[in-house]
């Protein structure tokens, strides 16, 4: 709902947005900024009570392209980086750690460690083994990063995967990718391409091409429900895959105008699903269908032999399709966020330097606590 | 009176006296006629007094003898009183032995009947005696009798059943059954036996019949099965289920089990008429598939004449049937299932039809090397002969005969309902047929482009006029022949509407995944060539942007072929597009600089002259601060663009849909590109070159805020931009 937005403007362009996942009391959000002056970190702090965004701007130097907030440690965060009017393709990867908050005068990022590979694109935390390794990947290998002390344990050329038609009307190298939270494994995107490999044997587990009718941005893994991913793509369309049925997708959500950049599941409620795009809008999409919360009303419905329960039941389902669209930016929405503190609160980060921190409509709440 | 003249008075009185003339005529003559009757009655009244006088006498005589035969008949009464009761008792004591010596003499009677097979006489005495041997059976002579009885009758009864086994016709049959009936056999092993024969007897008629030849006609099926049946339906109803005086009255459960028993035993017969039904009536296979056979086939249809035979003889005798089980419903089912075939049979051949014509486009396949001129008239006499072909064949060959096979025996409602289904069904299967692009066999891009164009266009024209028409031209001389207005049946409108959603919807959808499959593809060209840039002094627009525009073109030059614009509204548009087709071919445009060949050289001489364009200082689209703080104030206020939108259905809609997306494109991928300040000069190049070139494509204020934007995006991402020589791109752009 537009008014229960709150907006905050970076005035510096940015397209990297994440959550800070350590941080399950208060939503904290981590943005960096592009541009050739005055690059940094922001981090935001969110009150819901009062509708307020705290902010503080950590110096960094480079353009920053991602951020990856420790899991275990809030003040701990990797940067993917390039020099200002250096070719991006260079990226490099930086661990940080933050000062505490509450020192408001100190701005300043301690280096704690870097990844020796240049040309990564994104890094990304183990969610189970929190502090001790990450994966990250360049346009055509996935690695697996030990941090204490920094090694590289696994190396996988994945060029072929996501190269496998010359002609293909999409990018052909990995665009994104995803730590299954269910098992040692990470799903990836790129091209038409979509496809799975286990970290332990470094084997491909699926391969699916042609997944959409253009390259392919996004994903995201659903943490209730093993086997289901959603990818975004250039042909605007989401769609869900149950990735040991590969034939079709079990659900293709449309909407978009453009290239969809991110797609977010609810992490309790994963009915929901946040995705952006370049045509400046956020949408929230219903998929009770093809969610976990699909068999839990299942059973309830045929555990009840009550027809008032059914009834109830019935008239309160909520049933798949768009909830809300979220107009408050002018720019492509390069990422939307889950906030890890409050189950219905989300960020979305337009270029412009828009942040927009929103909420589950409240109807659609209560439908889904069945109240 | 008083108001009358003295010569009216005078003529009234005239009448006056004319008419009591008149009447005192009348008077006399009734006087003079009653006179003799008067004379005749005093006469007869005369001779009736002396005869009375003598009557007196006569009748004390009369009296008196009277009164002596009384009392004579009194005493006679006496006498025989006594003697009377007596012979009444005996007389009584006569008719009990009487029919004591009946039911003695029955066991010799029965078996003379049983011996000289009077079977019916039989059981008509022994019905007669048998309330009373059950009334007295206690007494042991009658025990006797009727044990002798019983022996006797169960020989009977197993003659009637012998008897019965040889039959050949279903009244002797019910006959006997009706013995046994009132021999006391149990009821519903009758109507098993019953029924068991009946059929017998009607297979075994069916087989005698099949001999002669397998059942063609639909007289052989009437008389076959339809008579047969309904004379065992018709004796199995007085015998089961009327009342009759025969038999006791029936209860409802046994009426009910009775008809229960009816039908579940004739349901095997009644399945092998419709068997047999369904065989003489099944269409003939070549219907579908000889599309001229369709026309010259007689009408009716031998099979409509079937039914129609079928359905009279239903009405006439089957008449039982139709009571006991619904046989009429029935029938009108498996007729309502042929015609819904035989109406799908027919318009199935429109779908075929148009699918044929579909895959004969593309044989031979066209190439790159097919003149655009042969290509465009191709395509519009394709586009143009399948329509006309589409809507006759719907008219003339498909509801045409089919109201011709139809309309005799069927009500115009029901015809005119089975019709509508038929055409939504076909209508769906056409839409989708030519909404998925046929899988298998190597199609090469450039025909799958003109199959898929070519169906947009073909459902986008359905949406626009053919359906409507087929639907108006059927409405208006199905209802009313004379009517010459062409409107559509209120039963068909919604049809109707619903059908043009549809297609116009499957055209859109093709024409859009035909056109973004171009979008997709050229937006990945354009996103590998940027990110890929390699840092050096511009010295020409970048060479991917010559790919895109050569294919910009095709795809322009292919969709005017199957969208045709009537006019255009600015005649620069045409004379561009003149100037293009006039090279021809595909490949002499490929080998065309695609500046001089998608514009006239106007552009180029204005560029040159510098007269429209503010180009020679420094740029349109240039770094200005200022001017990018305003271009971004104005953004403010601009609408939102859907990059992907519905594309409309003309070479400028589908080249804009294009440019819009390259755009877009081109904004996103500069903001993760490298750059610096040669790759921000090599993009002042590219939006230059682009600003030109995309001027008749989609010239408007939109795309040169896009273009603005994207230079603004590369002066931001740049930390040392300088702006290029104006006479150096100049120099660049002409090259």
């Amino acid at each position: 709902m537009a008014e229960s937005s709150c907006v905050h403007g970076l005035r510096h362009q940015a397209r990297c947005l994440t959550s800070v996942k350590a941080s399950t009391e208060e939503s904290q959000f981590l943005v960096g900024t592009v541009g050739t002056k005055d690059n940094g970190v922001c981090l935001l702090k969110y009150d819901d009570e009062q509708a307020e965004v705290k902010s503080i701007m950590y110096a960094h130097a480079d353009e920053v392209w991602d951020i990856a907030s420790c899991p275990a440690d809030e003040n701990l965060f990797f940067t993917v980086h390039s020099r200002v009017s250096e070719n991006p393709r260079q990226k490099k990867v930086t661990l940080w750690r933050k000062p505490v908050w509450s020192q408001e005068n100190d701005t300043s990022l301690v280096k704690v460690t870097r990844l020796e590979q240049e040309g990564i694109k994104r890094v990304l935390w183990d969610p189970v083994k929190e502090n001790q390794r990450v994966v990250s990947f360049d346009p055509t290998h996935i690695r697996l990063h030990d941090l204490d002390p920094v090694s590289t344990t696994v190396s996988l050329d994945v060029s072929q995967t996501f190269a496998s038609d010359p002609n293909s009307p999409s990018l052909r190298e990995i665009q994104n990718a995803v730590w299954s939270p269910h098992e040692a494994a990470v799903v990836a995107v790129g091209d038409q391409c979509l496809a799975g490999w286990d970290l332990r044997s470094g084997e491909s587990q699926f391969v699916r091409q042609k997944a959409h009718k253009s390259t392919i941005r996004t994903v995201d893994y659903n943490a209730n429900k093993p086997h289901h991913v959603a990818t975004g793509g250039d042909d605007a369309e989401v769609r869900i895959w149950d990735i040991r049925h590969l034939g079709e997708p079990i659900m293709t959500v449309s909407g978009h105008t453009h290239w969809v950049w991110s797609v977010a599941f609810n992490t309790f409620h994963d009915q929901l699903l946040l995705t952006s795009s370049s045509d400046t809008l956020v949408n929230l999409h219903n998929v009770v269908s093809v969610s976990s919360a699909s068999y839990l009303r299942n059973e309830q419905v045929s555990d009840s032999t009550d027809a008032d329960a059914d009834a109830y039941w019935n008239s309160y389902t909520p049933t798949d399709g768009l909830i809300c669209t979220y107009d408050q930016h002018e720019d492509s929405v390069y990422s939307a966020v889950w906030s890890p503190a409050d189950t219905w609160t989300f960020a979305s980060l337009s270029y412009a330097g828009r942040i927009v921190i929103s909420q589950v409509p409240p109807d659609e709440r209560f439908k889904i606590m069945g109240v | 009176m008083k108001e009358k003249t003295l010569n009216g008075l005078m003529e009234e009185d005239n009448v006056l006296t004319g008419e009591i003339r008149e009447i005192d005529g009348d008077m006399k003559t009734l006087v003079y006629e009653n006179y003799s009757k008067f004379i005749s009655a005093t006469d007869t009244i005369r001779k009736m007094k002396s005869n009375v006088e003598n009557m007196e006498s006569e009748m004390d005589r009369l009296n008196e003898s009277m009164n002596s035969l009384t009392h004579q008949t009194t005493t006679i009464n006496q006498a025989l009183g006594p003697n009377r009761d007596k012979i009444q008792q005996l007389s009584r004591a006569h008719n009990q032995l009487k029919r004591l010596q009946f039911i003695f003499n029955l066991p010799s009677r029965l078996s003379r009947c049983l011996s000289t097979d009077q079977l019916a006489k039989a059981v008509k005495y022994y019905a007669r005696a048998a309330q009373l041997l059950d009334h007295y059976k206690h007494m042991p002579a009658f025990k006797g009798i009727e044990r002798d009885c019983q022996t006797i009758i169960t020989k009977v009864k197993s003659q009637i059943e012998s008897k019965m086994r040889k039959e050949d016709s279903v009244e002797k049959i019910a006959e006997n059954i009706r013995l046994l009936i009132l021999l006391k056999e149990d009821v519903p092993e009758l109507r098993q036996k019953y029924l068991k024969l009946g059929k017998v007897l009607i297979r075994e008629f069916g087989q005698e019949k099949k001999q002669a030849g397998p059942v063609t006609s639909a007289e052989e099926l009437v008389d076959v099965y339809i008579v047969p049946l309904d004379t065992v339906v018709q004796y199995y109803n007085t015998l089961f289920v009327e009342n009759s005086e025969d038999f006791p009255p029936k209860t409802k459960q046994e009426i009910k089990d009775a008809n229960q028993d009816l039908s579940e035993a004739i349901q095997t017969c009644i399945n092998s008429f419709f068997e047999s039904v369904t065989k003489i009536i099944a269409l003939p296979v070549r219907i579908p598939n000889e599309l001229d056979n369709v026309i010259e086939e007689k009408r009716p249809l031998k099979q409509t004449r079937d039914l129609q035979i079928l359905n009279e003889a239903l009405a006439e005798k089957g008449t039982n049937l139709s009571m006991a089980v619904a046989l009429d419903k029935q029938m009108s089912q498996v007729i309502e299932v042929w015609e819904n075939e035989l109406v799908n049979r027919f318009l199935c051949t429109v779908v075929s039809g148009m699918r044929d014509r579909m895959s004969e486009l593309i044989e031979p396949p066209f190439t790159e090397d097919t003149p655009y001129d042969a290509l465009s008239e191709t395509l519009a006499q394709f586009i143009d002969i399948s329509e006309t072909w589409c809507r006759e064949h719907v008219y003339n060959n498909c509801l045409i005969p089919l109201r011709e096979c139809l309309q005799e025996d069927i009500e115009q409602s029901s015809f005119t309902e089975r019709i509508s289904n038929g055409l939504n069904s076909m209508w769906h299967s056409l839409a989708e047929h030519l909404g998925t692009f046929p899988n298998g066999g190597e199609v090469s891009q450039l025909n799958r482009h003109i199959v898929c164009l070519v169906s947009s266009r073909l459902c986008f024209d359905f949406a626009d006029h053919i359906i409507a028409r087929i639907y108006s031209e059927f409405s208006s001389k199905s209802a009313n022949p004379l009517s010459r207005h062409e409107s559509i049946d209120t039963i068909f409108l919604s049809d109707c509407q619903e059908l043009t959603e549809l297609f116009s919807q499957t055209g859109q959808t093709l024409l859009n995944n035909q056109i973004m499959e171009d979008g997709y593809a050229l937006s990945a060209k354009v996103q590998t060539h940027y990110l890929s840039l390699q840092s050096k002094p511009p010295t020409k627009p970048s060479a991917v942007w010559r790919e895109v525009f050569t294919r910009l073109q095709s795809v322009e030059q292919l969709v005017n072929i199957t969208f045709p614009q009537p006019s255009s509204p600015e005649g620069r548009d045409v004379s561009d597009s003149e100037h293009d087709y006039r090279f021809g071919s595909l490949a002499s445009t490929l080998e065309a600089p695609p500046i001089q060949a998608t514009h006239s050289s106007q552009s180029l001489a204005t560029m040159s002259s510098g007269t429209g364009e503010p180009l020679g200082n420094v740029s349109k689209f240039g770094n200005d601060v200022t001017l990018n703080m305003m271009h971004t104030i104005n953004k403010l206020f601009e609408d939102r663009v859907d990059v992907y939108r519905p594309i409309e259905p003309s070479a400028e809609g589908a080249c804009g849909a294009l440019v819009r997306v390259l755009l877009k494109t081109l904004q996103e991928v500069v903001r993760e590109m490298w750059v610096d300040c040669n790759i921000y000069q090599q993009l002042q190049v590219d939006v230059e070159y682009l600003g030109i070139a995309l001027r008749s494509y989609a010239g408007d204020e939109k795309t040169s805020s896009a273009l603005r934007d994207i230079v603004s995006g590369a002066y931001m991402r740049c930390s040392d931009p300088v702006s290029i020589n104006a006479d150096d791109l100049e120099r660049m752009l002409a090259h």
